[in-house]
């Protein structure tokens, strides 16, 4: 019993807290009277004209315009370049070169054939002795192993040379000798020396041909040697000297082969390339970016080499080449290989091949392939080959050099002038309204310029330009590289308009949102003589710029300032308490101009609720005889929030302010300065409920 | 039948009947034989006072629909001396579970659990700060005005707690000691102080020093702070005399999160400085409201212990035959509420007994009393009254009415 009261004690006060009490008055009405904002309008403020107002030395207000009305880029220096080349290189290219196997027949090893004779010349050794005439000797074989250089070579034509160099003390005579194929057993040479006395030397030499065959293992037959001996001289007896036998093959034309290849170039190829700029000639261009490619097919039995040059691409110094290995082939099978190089920032030289002259657009590639030596014995036959395609896909500059041509560029540009437009609306007098167009050449190369006309477009109206130099051709100079690819220092050149030669003031009073130039460019006009310190780089081109300065002399009518501001009018009164009143604009105002203010009031839609229209004037500050404004004047205006006002606002979405100004008719054209301002306050003077309405 | 009765008296007698909030408001526990019984309680004391404006003007202001330029001059020429407005709304409950063998030395509930609710609102203002909040300041623009001793207080709280009584020699001492949840309380005041609005509106001045405390709540069950509240209470009877000395919700809370304010100072106000129209934005406008705010009501946050608005009383009666008449003291610690002095006459019947009289003090000055209470049976006592009945009685003469009611059932 006592827990369950207990509990219920504590729900009570559970309850309690969320039991207040909340009493909420009866409704009446207040008049509040409170300043609410004040700032500060000053024209060199407006964010549309920050850029544009500009302060004169004396501090009268000037608009200067800023505005690109052409911006002329070339397309391209050439087409894209793309070149193909194709190579092949086969067993009649590859050079087996000269093959030399040596060998020798020692006095021992002819000694160790006369039996107790030869016993005693051994015996001798490193003595003087007289050597007794010899005969008979042979027959015997001694090998002459070629292997290392080639197990086998069948000719087409070619050349075997055998020396024999008698290096014993003593003449030979009737010397009958052989080399034969081992594994074939025919003899390649066979022959037979009457005389070969002590020192000389003999040449015997074979033409090879008809798919003749060599093989590696050959064997030299002495078939029959004699000797008179020393002649009863004493001699000195050294069994290590010997007959010499060296053989050579020469001039080899193989149909095939078995054999270590030596290091050799199989192609070695130079082909010219040629671009076709319009009218340019160009020395070089800079290569912005393309490929060079190889791809190879390769039955040979050995790894090749392909080297890729172009001589006259340079980048940082170096060369552009590239060198790729293909591997060896099996016997019987292809190996192909594709490779791709990209191409990019490469100055590429276009005057042909070392040594030529007056020549342009052309540049030159060379292809070699090679193999080296491998100390491989590899098998190639006349079907073995090496076929590659190499070659250079679109290649694009973005820079040339040279004599570059004649071309006509024409515009007829049409530009909106954001900075005015949708800002004012009325009707200007100005005075003294000078305007300029600058072109801006960054092609080294000169220009001619032409204005053919120009028009000004405000929403209701167009004006032509009327000026006595439509139509003039007027030089642009060219632009200066300062290093290759820097931003080019432009030739300039200004155009002026003003009151005095031209209607420019007509034009720019009718506060033009659009403006129209009718443009031609000529290029190298007149120019007959090719200049090749003459340049292009794509990524600059010809620019014009429209200038005016509008110096802030000028009588107003009605002209029309208005800016839109987003409203949430709950965000101000979340209560909607707000009954009726007026909003109060005190205002001390140094311009020269009336301004009368009016507040149109749009719902989300965008239809116009209401506009809430001040009850007077801001008046203008006076003016001295310089027509420049002295002191303020104060003013204060109200904007009634009653009635169906106040309902307006409640349904706002955005406000656009319009502030009309107009030049007091006595002023004439007034001056306006940096120093210029109109201070506003903003006074809520409400009559307000203290109740929620909603 | 007998709930429905019950039912209906509680229901109807809350405007007609009240006596100020007190543990003492009977002369002892009910009896049983020699025990003490237990018993369930409820009490409530409402209402909403002021020196200065009648009853109706009260409503009207409160309850009406709405203040149109009569009633306005109506309110402002009984604030001539400014204006205060006090209202209170407290609830308790109480479940007494033991008594007492010797009832007669024990006047008090002997052990009882109690939670209890009070909210307490004040507002003094002066003549001007009064005519501003009324009629706005476009009438009074170019003049001073004076918007000093100002001073706003609301109190929310409840509490939770448990009542032991007992015996020092023959002198009964009642002691209870409560756990308190702060929910809101606000305290605003301002010194010496003055508004002037530029006769264009132009510009408003402020000249003097304004204190703004404010507590901030902390748990998602909107209690900002906790505290202890004690009550105390002895009595004794000797002969016809009898004397009480009470004090309740003696004590204080602490609010970790209080926001306090403290500007002396003067200053203007000339409007917003947006600088430029054309760079103005939004975003730039709500930055300087934000640093308005802050600068008039910014302040940090810590922590504060806060006295709570105690009460103290003292009742004195000298009984005669059949009745008794009575001498009242009584403080609560709150502004606007003057200590008050209440003195009558009162007439006991076998169940029922009727006091009134006259007092001074409290939120209305003059007043009369009255007071019942009634042992409607042996379980259902009921007991009620109220304050300033001539606030009820003649709405358009005197401000304002406190009315009490209790219903005791007997266990």
């Amino acid at each position: 019993m006592k827990k369950a009261l207990f509990l219920c004690l504590l729900t009570l006060l559970a309850l309690f807290s969320a039991c207040r009490p909340d009493l909420e008055p009866a409704d009446w009405q207040v008049e509040a009277l409170a300043p609410v904002l004040k700032t500060r309008i000053n024209l060199l403020d407006l964010p549309e004209l920050d850029s544009t107002v500009q302060i004169a030395g004396d501090g009268q207000l000037q608009i200067v315009f800023n505005e690109s009305v052409a911006n002329l880029k070339p397309g391209e220096i050439a087409p894209p370049f793309n070149e193909q080349f194709e190579n092949t290189a086969n067993l009649q290219n590859i050079v087996l070169g000269q093959r030399v196997v040596r060998n020798s027949i020692t006095l021992g090893d002819v000694a160790g054939q006369l039996g107790l004779q030869g016993a005693l010349l051994v015996a001798a050794n490193g003595t003087n002795q007289v050597i007794p005439p010899i005969s008979g000797v042979g027959p015997s074989n001694f090998n002459i192993d070629a292997t290392d250089f080639f197990q086998s070579i069948t000719l087409r034509d070619g050349w075997m040379v055998l020396r024999i160099e008698n290096n014993f003390p003593i003449d030979i005579t009737n010397l009958q000798y052989g080399i034969q194929n081992v594994n074939a057993g025919n003899f390649i040479v066979q022959n037979t020396l009457a005389t070969l006395p002590a020192g000389a030397v003999h040449y015997d030499s074979v033409h090879l041909i008809n798919n003749f065959l060599i093989e590696g293992n050959l064997v030299a037959s002495l078939i029959n040697l004699d000797s008179p001996g020393s002649n009863g001289n004493p001699v000195l007896i050294d069994t290590s000297d010997a007959l010499d036998l060296q053989l050579t093959l020469n001039q080899l034309d193989p149909v095939s082969a078995t054999a270590v290849f030596p290091a050799q170039d199989l192609f070695n190829e130079t082909a010219e390339a040629f671009i076709y700029p319009p009218s340019a000639l160009l020395t070089s261009v800079h290569v912005a970016e393309g490929d060079i490619f190889m791809n190879a097919f390769s039955t040979i039995n050995d790894s090749v080499n392909l080297q890729y040059i172009l001589p006259g691409a340079v980048k940082n110094g170096s060369i552009l080449q590239f060198v790729e290995v293909i591997p060896a082939a099996q016997t019987g099978q292809v190996i192909n290989q594709f490779v791709t190089i990209p191409v990019v920032n490469y100055n590429l030289d276009l005057q042909g091949m070392p040594g030529s002259s007056n020549i342009h657009n052309t540049f030159y590639t060379t292809f070699i392939g090679s193999i080296d030596s491998t100390g491989r014995i590899i098998n190639l036959s006349l079907q073995d080959s090496v076929f590659v395609q190499t070659g250079i896909t679109n290649l694009v500059a973005d820079r040339g050099y040279g004599f570059l041509g004649y071309d006509t560029i024409s515009g007829n540009e049409r530009v909106t002038l954001d900075n005015v437009n949708g800002f004012f609306d009325g009707a200007f007098e100005l005075d003294d309204v000078q305007l300029s167009l600058e072109v801006k050449n960054y092609v080294g190369a000169p220009f001619a310029m032409r204005v053919n006309g120009l028009k000004s477009f405000s929403d209701n109206e167009t004006r032509n330009l009327t000026w006595n130099q439509l139509g003039f051709n007027f030089s642009v100079p060219r632009a200066n590289e300062t290093s290759p690819g820097a931003i080019p220092t432009p030739g300039i050149l200004t155009i002026n308009l003003d009151k005095n030669s031209s209607n420019i003031q007509d034009l720019v009073e009718i506060l033009p949102n659009e403006v129209e130039f009718d443009l031609e460019a000529f290029m190298n006009h007149n120019q007959s003589s090719a200049d090749f310190s003459q340049f292009l780089n794509t990524n600059y081109g010809i620019e014009a710029d429209l200038q005016a300065t509008i110096p802030l002399q000028i009588g107003l009518d009605s002209i029309n300032f208005q800016d839109t501001v987003d409203f949430t009018y709950n965000s101000l009164d979340q209560d909607w308490r707000l009954e009726g009143g007026d909003l109060i604009i005190k205002a001390d105002n140094s311009f020269p101009f009336d301004i009368n203010v009016e507040i149109i009031l749009h719902n989300n839609g965008g239809v116009v609720l209401d506009t809430l229209k001040a009850s007077d004037l801001i008046a203008a500050a006076p003016v001295d005889t310089n027509q420049r404004s002295i002191g303020t004047t104060a003013s204060t205006i109200r904007c009634s929030l009653s009635g169906s006002n106040r309902n307006s606002i409640q349904n706002t979405a955005f406000m656009v302010f319009k502030t009309y100004f107009d030049t007091p008719d006595a002023s004439g054209l007034v001056k306006i300065y940096s120093d210029d301002y109109l201070d506003l306050q903003l006074i809520a003077d409400f009559r307000l409920s203290t109740d929620k309405e909603r | 039948m007998r709930k429905l009765i019950i039912s209906c008296l509680f229901l109807f007698s809350l405007p007609l009947l009240g006596q100020e909030d007190s543990l003492v408001e009977f002369d002892m526990a009910p009896n049983y034989k020699r025990l003490s019984r237990p018993f369930l309680d409820g009490f409530t004391e409402q209402g909403g006072a002021s020196a200065n404006w009648t009853s109706q003007q009260i409503y009207q202001f409160f309850y009406g629909d709405f203040i149109d330029d009569a009633l306005k001059e109506e309110l402002m020429a009984n604030a001539s001396n400014g204006l205060q407005l006090s209202s209170m709304a407290n609830w308790e409950f109480r479940f007494c579970y033991e008594g007492h063998q010797k009832s007669k030395l024990m006047p008090f509930p002997t052990k009882s659990f109690y939670i209890f609710n009070r909210s307490y609102t004040t507002l003094s203002m002066s003549y001007d700060l009064t005519r501003l909040m009324l009629y706005g300041n476009r009438s009074t623009a170019s003049s001073p005005q004076d918007i000093g001793a100002f001073n706003y207080q609301s109190w929310f709280f409840s509490g939770l707690g448990h009542q032991y009584t007992f015996l020092i020699d023959t002198i009964p001492l009642s002691v209870g000691v409560g756990l308190v949840a702060m929910h809101t309380l606000d305290r605003h005041n301002t010194g010496t102080a003055s508004l002037t609005t530029a006769s264009d509106g132009s510009q408003i001045d402020f000249n003097g020093a304004y204190d703004f405390g404010q507590s901030g709540a902390t748990s998602s069950y909107g209690i900002s702070g906790w505290g202890l509240a004690f009550n105390l209470a002895t009595a004794e009877k000797r002969g016809n005399h009898e004397l009480k000395l009470f004090a309740n919700d003696l004590g204080f809370a602490y609010m970790p999160d209080w926001l306090q304010v403290s500007r002396d100072s003067s200053f203007s106000f000339s409007g917003l400085d947006a600088g430029s129209l054309f760079t103005f934005d939004r975003a730039t406008f709500d930055g300087m409201i934000d640093s308005l705010t802050d600068g008039l009501v910014g302040g940090s946050r810590e922590g504060t212990f806060q006295l709570l608005p105690f009460q103290l009383g003292l009742d004195y009666r000298y009984n005669l035959e059949e009745a008794f008449v009575y001498v009242n003291f009584d403080y609560r610690n709150l502004p606007n509420y003057l200590a008050r002095v209440a003195g009558g006459y009162g007439y006991n019947w076998e169940n029922l007994r009727l006091q009134g009289g006259l007092a001074y003090g409290g939120f209305n000055g003059f007043s009369m009393d009255l007071a019942l209470n009634w042992k409607i049976n042996r379980d259902w006592h009921l007991r009620g009254g109220m304050t300033n009945v001539f606030g009820l009685a003649i709405p358009t003469w005197s401000g304002g009415t406190l009315g009490s009611l209790g219903l005791r059932y007997i266990l």
